[in-house]
């Protein structure tokens, strides 16, 4: 747990909670485990029995059980949703104790697309600052997929506060290359947990250039609710050119354009213990030369003790949207975002304080736990119509 | 004594009530014992723990053998439940010779083969209850006996429930020692305790709200259209509350009957609600709206799906004496306005017509049912058997 007070660590300001739902986001969590999942409360939801059977998480959630027998949605995404408000009980008594939830999905699966705005809006009610970090479907998975992609961004920005998107498209792998689809999905896999797992030693560590957690909800707040995930690393004596390059080349910097149009943006360098000041100013330098002066800049520089000749890179530029979409042509859909005027940060509410913690004993279904449930037309109506709506109490 | 007295029981999920009554000479009904019983055991109608559901209707069996002096061994049992569903069939049969009279063996014979709807094996037919006759061509005749015609058909409601439910209630009556005579839906107990006969005639929807189930009875076009249990009632109301505002059951109870629902449109300025600490809760304010809001989503969808059937089943248009509402949830407060407002009819509160007695049972919407199963009962003047499915209430219900 982060709580655990290391020497050399700082402690972490908040109670994380990392969450992966669906087949992607259980994936996720699998990639990051031997590293960071191993110091951070985990749990894996999905409804997909055979899903939860192979991943490492310690915590396993089931949900939708009597929707889908214990199987995958099979991409329908309603179906999705209704396992998250099936479970809506369950899923809420996970995210009691947590502050920080960061929420693993692949958005355009059934599960990801429809549940994962479910879990942020459950885990956003209980009080946490919730940041989904999601997959965005290949070209080749369709236009339904993208779709429900689509929509579920919007859904999810609705629901959390703060949405990081990675296309799978955007994958630095070149064109005609013959590697197994397996590994393409492997790479973003890789990217995901190796940018999350620099941004967690950077806040929980100090930091030549510190980040703390603030620092990053702030740029998380100016970011509209939506920004890109990019990561790139690289070893070896010119580690700081090559990493400078393979940032440059990447599709949502060269085709999307993002860094000339974003309105926020944070800067994660983490490298070996020779790390020289030059390596990051000209890192620095190369990224930002675009970017407006007016936008939101964090930045946060750390040393890996474990590294050698090594440097990692981590960028989450905020609000891409104003990049025109059809800039990027690898993109036949608009998938990348189209921002709708955010909530103001102000109604992101404080944690709920005038509701303190309750000793109930645990409720699944309330009193009709036992009891055949009361289906119609494939809803549970012994929950809650006020969850079922989407209704939400006020604060 | 004009008559026997006679027994009415309901295995309610909120209550168990238990009714002695005695048919007067002027047909009137006089309530001799009250027995009722906070239910344990019971969820949505149905018998979840059978031994605590024994021990509540053994309370209430004796609390109404002590205030009436009788001895109970006979009661007329009502049954509920969201699996009871209704359903349309038709019969029918050829006039042999054609354009004959048709006799009493012919409505016989097409309503048995009306009544032959082949229902999954886990369920049994509880009522079939013909609705009108069909000769040749002219729809809507009640009594086709003597008329001329090539074919008779003839459209029942069929009301079905889950086999081993109904039986577990059964049980459980005659486990506490009592003898069946009869058992019935409780929707069409209801509705022949609070109706009158011009309600009948007009069309007319009744609602009885209890506590695990939303019962509903459609009268129309002078017969019983339509009628059926939907498995959600009052209790998920509190259910809903206890949920969401994360509130022990029995403060959620007492907050919904405080709150009652709310007036759709009426703009009401939003406070803080306090609910007192009780056991290990701690205490808490909400918020005015939020309770409300959670009520009415509930109220207003339960409502609603009773709407949706009547939409379904064209009869929405067909109730000119509207809705008449009874069970335990008619007392929740603005009910009679909200209902308008969602099933679009005039909606009153029904309590039982023609009772005397004992004044608990005589007022409230929440007897209906029971007084229904005691109407109902005094109706059986020959309780030999030879009613068609289970029990033929055949047309008993309309004729006043
Ligand atoms: N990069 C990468 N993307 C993945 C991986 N698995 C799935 N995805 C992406 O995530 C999307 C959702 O797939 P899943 O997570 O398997 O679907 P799900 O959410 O479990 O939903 P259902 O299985 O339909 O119930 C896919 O369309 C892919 O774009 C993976 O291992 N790596
Ligand atoms: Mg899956």
């Amino acid at each position: 747990m982060s709580e655990s007070a290391q020497p050399g660590k700082i402690r972490l300001p908040a109670r994380v909670l990392l969450v992966g739902v669906g087949g992607m986001g259980v994936n996720a969590i699998d990639a990051l485990h031997g590293s960071t999942a191993d110091f951070m409360d985990c749990v894996a939801i999905d409804s997909d029995q055979s899903v939860l059977d192979q991943c490492h998480a310690p915590r396993q959630i089931q949900i939708g059980v009597p929707l889908t027998q214990g199987h995958s949605t099979g991409g329908d995404s309603d179906l999705g949703r209704r396992a998250a408000i099936n479970d809506f009980v369950k899923l809420r008594e996970v995210f009691t104790h947590s502050d920080l939830v960061i929420l693993l999905a692949g958005l355009g699966g059934g599960l990801g697309s429809g549940a994962a705005p479910v879990i942020a809006q459950t885990a956003r009610d209980e009080g946490a600052l919730v940041i989904t970090v999601a997959t965005l479907p290949f070209n080749f998975e369709g236009k339904e997929r993208a779709q429900e992609a689509e929509a579920a961004v919007s859904r999810l920005r609705e629901a959390g506060q703060a949405l990081v998107t990675l296309p799978n498209e955007y994958l630095c792998m070149p064109p005609h290359d013959q590697r197994p689809i397996e590994e393409a999905f492997r790479v973003a896999l890789d990217q995901l947990a190796d940018g999350l797992r620099l941004i967690w030693t950077l806040l929980g560590q100090r930091n030549l250039i510190n980040l703390d957690f603030i620092n990053l909800k702030n740029m998380l707040e100016h970011s509209q609710g939506a920004c890109r995930f990019v990561y790139a690393e690289a070893s070896g004596a010119s580690r700081a050119p090559l990493v400078l390059s393979r940032l440059q080349a990447h599709p949502a910097i060269q085709q999307e354009e993002a860094l000339k149009s974003c309105g926020s943006l944070l800067i994660g360098v983490l490298g070996s213990t020779d790390l020289a000041l030059a390596d990051v100013q000209s890192v620095v330098h190369g990224i930002t030369a675009e970017v407006h002066a007016n936008a939101h800049r964090v930045m946060g520089v750390g040393l890996d003790e474990h590294a050698r000749q090594h440097m990692g890179v981590l960028l989450l530029i905020g609000d891409p949207a104003a990049a025109p979409a059809e800039r990027a042509p690898v993109r036949e859909t608009k998938a990348p975002v189209k921002v709708a005027p955010a909530r103001p940060s102000a109604q992101r509410g404080p944690k709920r304080i005038e509701q303190p913690e309750l000793e109930l004993p645990t409720i699944s279904k309330g009193r009709f736990k036992n009891v055949e449930p009361t289906v119609m037309d494939g809803e549970d109506l012994d929950l809650p119509t006020f969850i079922r709506r989407g209704l939400r109490l006020s604060r | 004594m004009a008559s026997p007295p006679i027994v009415g029981l309901e295995i309610g999920t909120s209550r168990v009530r238990a009714l002695v009554g005695e048919e007067r000479e002027d047909g009137y009904l006089m309530i001799t014992g009250v027995g009722e019983c906070a239910s344990r055991g019971v969820r949505k109608g149905e018998i979840t723990d059978f031994d605590n559901a024994l021990v509540c209707v053994q309370q209430a069996l004796n609390m109404a053998e002590e205030q009436s002096k009788v001895t109970i061994n006979q009661a007329l049992v009502a049954l509920t439940g969201g699996h009871i569903q209704g359903a349309i069939s038709r019969g029918t049969t050829p006039i042999i010779p054609a354009d004959s009279e048709i006799t009493e063996a012919d409505m016989q014979t097409v309503m048995e083969s009306a009544r032959a709807v082949s229902l999954p094996p886990e369920r049994m037919t509880l009522h079939s209850i013909h609705q009108q006759f069909f000769v040749d061509d002219q729809q809507g005749v009640i009594n086709p006996e003597g008329m001329v015609g090539a074919r008779l058909a003839v459209s029942m409601l069929i009301l079905h429930g889950v086999r081993n439910r109904i039986l577990n209630v059964l049980k459980v009556v005659s486990s506490a020692g009592v003898d069946i005579v009869e058992s019935a839906f409780g929707g069409l107990a209801a509705a022949l305790a609070v109706l009158t006969p011009e309600q009948k005639e007009s069309g007319c929807l009744v609602l009885d709200l209890g506590g695990g189930t939303t019962d509903y009875v459609v009268y129309a076009n002078r017969c019983i259209a339509l009628a059926g249990s939907i498995g959600v009632g009052g209790d998920h109301i509190t259910n809903d509350l206890s949920m969401v505002l994360r509130i022990p059951s029995a403060t959620a109870e007492k907050l919904k009957v405080d709150m009652g629902v709310g007036l759709p449109g009426a703009r009401v300025p939003d406070q803080p609600v306090t609910i007192q600490p009780s056991g290990g809760f701690a205490g808490r304010t909400v918020r005015y709206h939020d309770v409300n809001a959670i009520i009415s989503a509930r109220v207003e969808e339960t409502l609603q799906m009773v709407h949706t059937q009547l939409v379904r089943n064209n009869l929405h248009n067909v109730m000119g004496a509207g809705a008449i509402l009874t069970g335990g949830g008619a007392h929740l407060k603005n009910m009679e306005e909200f209902a308008s407002s969602v099933l679009h009819m005039p909606c009153v509160i029904g309590r039982p017509r023609n009772v005397s007695g004992i004044a608990t049972a005589t007022e409230g919407p929440e007897y209906a049912v029971t007084v229904g199963m005691l109407r109902y009962g005094m109706r059986q003047p020959a309780r030999d058997g030879r009613s068609g499915g289970l029990f033929d209430m055949l047309g008993r219900i309309f004729r006043r």
